[in-house]
């Protein structure tokens, strides 16, 4: 049987949730109100990837893994949760699937605001929804800025530095110059994922780069640089 | 038992009478293994909306931390499969259906004026109870001894596949009272008492009806 709770008083693991953050006492109060909680044996599984989820989680105590299975039926894990980290505050205002599976790798006691309970709440205390919206918008315009930052920077250039980065990784200069070959460490996915581009554009970028004889791929895995100055470049 | 196969055409009573570990991954994405397990998991998962591969990934990726010295339900008796039932499943409910009640009404009369959800609980797990009590009796005086001597008890049977299923709908309308056994801000130990062994006899009843519906009934 858990403790669950009994330190955290709710009120301070509800006020580390930022969509939570511009709410006062009073409404704080109220959200704490709708705190469920459930202990998880080590071992046990919050829940798998792609079920429903009920609505927003605070890890309490306790640390849980995020991972997903591979087609092999490997773990890839993705994160680790720790007490005070959440999960799930979208899954508040709209239908969301689980992204990954959360398994508990010891004790886990979690705080659980369902998003039915929520919905009621709101219907009564409609300023809590304006004050949530504030710090949404918030959100979003720091994103919208984050965007642009990293949009400058092209995704032919972004390709370009990965392969010298690679390059530089496996090679020393002298190897690189004499357009010695080398691995890969990624596949396309992997690439693409990494420099945070689709996979298609990664092998439509490659593909373009060995055409213009810049770079020459030997299998899937194996690569020369041809001319290091042009992915400087560009 | 490393090579085990597992694929989404496959019918949901067959994998978990393979797996019994898949019951955890079935349970978790709210798919019904026990009464529903004829269907193929491709089937129940499109039901569900949920993807069917990611719950085969899940059900792989549990199979191989799998115990080695697990029992193979399949390749038991008859004799030993019903022996094996009643001593650990209607032995479970014997116990567990008074303390569960008694525990039920302790809850109520504390929390019940605050989460009023608690009287349909505890209406809901009475109904479960009372159903499940002679339930038992039935497959311990008429089924059981029909099946181990060849009688033909057919209409028993589907008697008994009835009240499988009402126990299941049972069930799931506790889970969603309960929104998934998750205990209230103000509960006190004895609601979390309440609500661990509900989710407790879920699990049990599940398999329970898992090794009747899907091994023991399946060979008639
Ligand atoms: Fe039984
Ligand atoms: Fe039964």
């Amino acid at each position: 049987m858990s403790e669950t709770c009994i330190n955290c008083g709710h009120s301070l693991c509800a006020r580390r949730v930022p969509i939570f953050s511009k709410l006062d006492g009073k409404e704080i109060e109220s959200v704490v109100t709708l705190i469920r909680r459930k202990h998880f044996d080590k071992g046990e599984n919050l829940f798998f990837e792609g079920g429903e989820l009920q609505g927003l989680i605070i890890i309490n105590r306790g640390r849980a893994k995020a991972y997903i299975n591979t087609p092999e039926g490997k773990e890839q894990i993705l994160h680790i949760f720790f007490p005070g980290d959440f999960f799930g505050e979208k899954s508040l205002f709209v239908d969301k699937k689980t992204e990954y599976n959360v398994k508990a790798v010891e004790p886990v006691d979690i705080c659980m605001i369902s998003k039915k309970d929520f919905q009621e709440l709101i219907k009564k205390y409609p300023g809590i929804t304006s004050k949530i919206l504030q710090e949404l918008v918030n959100r979003i315009d720091r994103l919208e800025s984050m965007i642009e930052n990293i949009g400058a920077k092209s995704v032919d250039s972004r390709i370009n530095a990965v392969l010298l980065e690679f390059a530089q990784k496996s090679l020393d200069e002298n190897q690189i110059d004499s357009a010695a070959q080398f691995e890969l460490p990624l596949n396309r996915e992997g690439i693409a994922n990494y420099i945070g581009v689709t996979r298609e554009t990664v092998s439509r970028k490659l593909n373009l780069l060995q055409e213009e004889g810049v770079i020459q791929m030997i299998g899937n895995k194996k690569i020369k640089i041809l001319d290091k100055n042009r992915l400087k470049s560009e | 038992m490393s090579n085990i196969t597992i694929n989404k055409t496959d019918a949901l009573g067959d994998i978990v009478a393979k797996f019994p570990k898949a019951a955890e991954v079935l349970k978790s994405y709210r798919i019904d293994f026990c009464c529903g397990g004829h269907r193929s998991l491709e089937e129940a998962a499109l039901e569900k909306s949920v993807d069917a591969d990611k719950v085969v990934g899940a059900i792989r990726a549990l199979a191989q931390e799998l115990t080695e010295n697990q029992e193979d339900f399949t390749k038991m008796s008859d004799e030993r499969l019903i022996d094996h039932i009643i001593n650990t499943h209607h032995s479970y409910l014997n116990t567990n259906l008074p303390e569960i009640s008694r525990l039920a009404s302790a809850v109520l009369r504390a929390h019940g004026d605050v989460h009023p959800e608690l009287f349909e609980i505890y209406k809901d797990f009475h109904a479960l109870k009372a159903d499940l009590e002679q339930h038992l009796i039935k497959e311990e005086v008429t089924l059981f001894p029909g099946i181990l001597n060849s009688r033909d008890e057919g209409k028993v049977l589907e008697e008994i596949e009835d009240e499988h299923e009402g126990a299941g709908e049972i069930l799931r309308n506790l889970r969603d009272l309960s929104q998934d056994y998750t205990v209230p801000a103000d509960g006190c130990p004895s609601y979390e008492k309440l609500y661990h062994k509900l989710e407790e006899l879920e699990g049990d009843i599940f398999q329970h009806v898992h090794l009747e519906n899907n091994i023991l009934f399946k060979r008639l």
